[in-house]
C-alpha cells in the first residue's frame, strides 16, 4: 500500500456512509485506473449516495473490466479477496469497502461524483429511481425496493426530469407496463406523490 | 375456534390501519431529510455533482440515528 493511499484511507475514515466508500473508489478510478469513468457504481451505492446513506447496502456492485481484470491493483492497495463467500467480494478491512464486480446488462446511465479532487461514476438519478421501479413491476415489490423508489423521489422531486425518467423507464421495459397499469396495481405502498407523478409521464407519453 | 380467529384477524386489520400512516410519515421524513442532506453535502456540476469534502471532514465521524419518529414529523438526530 503506498503513502499516498495510507492517508486516503486516514481520511476516509472520517467520512460518513457512503461518502467514505465513495472516496476510497474516486480515487482508485482517477488515480490508480486514469479516469472517472473506469469505474462505474451501480443499485445498492447508487441508491444510499441518492438518499443519504439511509438506503445502505453491504457491499459495493462495481462495473470495471479494468480492475476486475488486474485483480493485482486491489491486492497492491490492500484489498483481501474472499472466496468463501458466493460472490467473492474483494474487502478492504480499513475502510470495510466490499466490491462485488457485476456485468452490465442495460445501457445505463451514469454522471459523474467528484470528491476529494478525484471521480468516480455512478448510476444516474433517474436510472436508479427506474431501475428499482422496474424491479417493483416486473418481481414481486420488495419493501427494500418500495423503501429506496420512496425515498429516493420524495428527496430529489424538484430535480427528477419527466423525459429522462421516462427514457430511463423504456430502457428497463418497464414504460409500457406502467401505461397500461396504474402504479398502485404493482404495489399499493409507494408515495402519493410517486404515483401521481408517473401518472403524469405515461399520460403526457 | 373461527370466533377466536376472526376477533384475532380483525385486531391485525385494525393494528395494519393504525400503522399504516405511521410508515408513511417516517418515509416521508427519511426522504425530505435525505434531500435536504444531500444539498448540503453535494454541488451540481455540469457532468454530476461534486462532494463538499470539506464541510463532511470538518463535521466530523458522525453516526446519525433517527431517533424518533413522531406523527408529526418531528426527528431528532442523535449525534454519538
Amino acid at each position: 500500500m503506498n503513502e499516498e493511499f495510507r492517508k486516503i484511507i486516514e481520511d476516509t475514515k472520517r467520512l460518513r456512509y457512503p461518502y467514505n466508500h465513495l472516496r476510497i473508489l474516486a480515487y482508485i478510478a482517477t488515480r490508480i485506473l486514469g479516469d472517472a469513468s473506469e469505474i462505474k457504481l451501480l443499485r445498492g451505492m447508487a441508491a444510499a449516495y441518492y438518499t443519504n446513506g439511509y438506503c445502505a447496502t453491504f457491499e459495493v456492485d462495481v462495473y470495471s473490466p479494468k480492475l476486475y481484470n488486474n485483480p493485482g491493483i486491489l491486492q497492491m492497495l490492500g484489498f483481501k479477496q474472499h472466496k468463501e463467500h458466493p460472490m467473492s467480494p474483494w474487502i478492504l478491512e480499513e475502510t470495510d469497502t466490499v466490491i462485488d464486480f457485476v456485468g452490465l446488462d442495460i445501457p445505463f446511465d451514469f454522471i459523474l461524483v467528484e470528491i476529494g479532487g478525484d471521480g468516480v461514476e455512478i448510476l444516474s438519478l433517474e436510472d436508479a429511481l427506474a431501475y428499482y421501479l422496474s424491479e417493483i413491476i416486473h418481481w414481486a415489490p420488495s419493501k427494500e425496493a418500495v423503501q429506496r423508489v420512496n425515498i429516493i423521489y420524495i428527496a430529489h422531486q424538484d430535480r427528477i426530469r419527466k423525459d429522462t425518467l421516462k427514457k430511463s423507464l423504456s430502457k428497463m421495459i418497464a414504460y409500457d407496463s406502467l401505461k397500461r397499469v396504474s402504479p398502485t396495481k404493482f404495489s399499493g405502498k409507494l408515495s402519493s406523490k410517486l404515483t401521481q407523478f408517473l401518472e403524469e409521464i405515461t399520460r403526457e407519453g | 375456534m373461527s370466533l377466536v380467529l376472526n376477533k384475532f384477524l380483525s385486531k391485525v386489520n385494525r393494528f395494519s390501519e393504525w400503522m399504516e400512516p405511521i410508515l408513511d410519515d417516517s418515509t416521508i421524513v427519511l426522504g425530505e431529510l435525505a434531500g435536504k442532506r444531500f444539498s448540503q453535502y453535494n454541488e451540481e456540476t455540469e457532468r454530476g455533482f461534486r462532494v463538499k469534502i470539506d464541510r463532511l471532514l470538518s463535521e466530523g465521524l458522525r453516526n446519525v440515528k433517527i431517533h424518533y419518529i413522531s406523527d408529526k414529523h418531528h426527528v431528532v438526530e442523535i449525534i454519538e
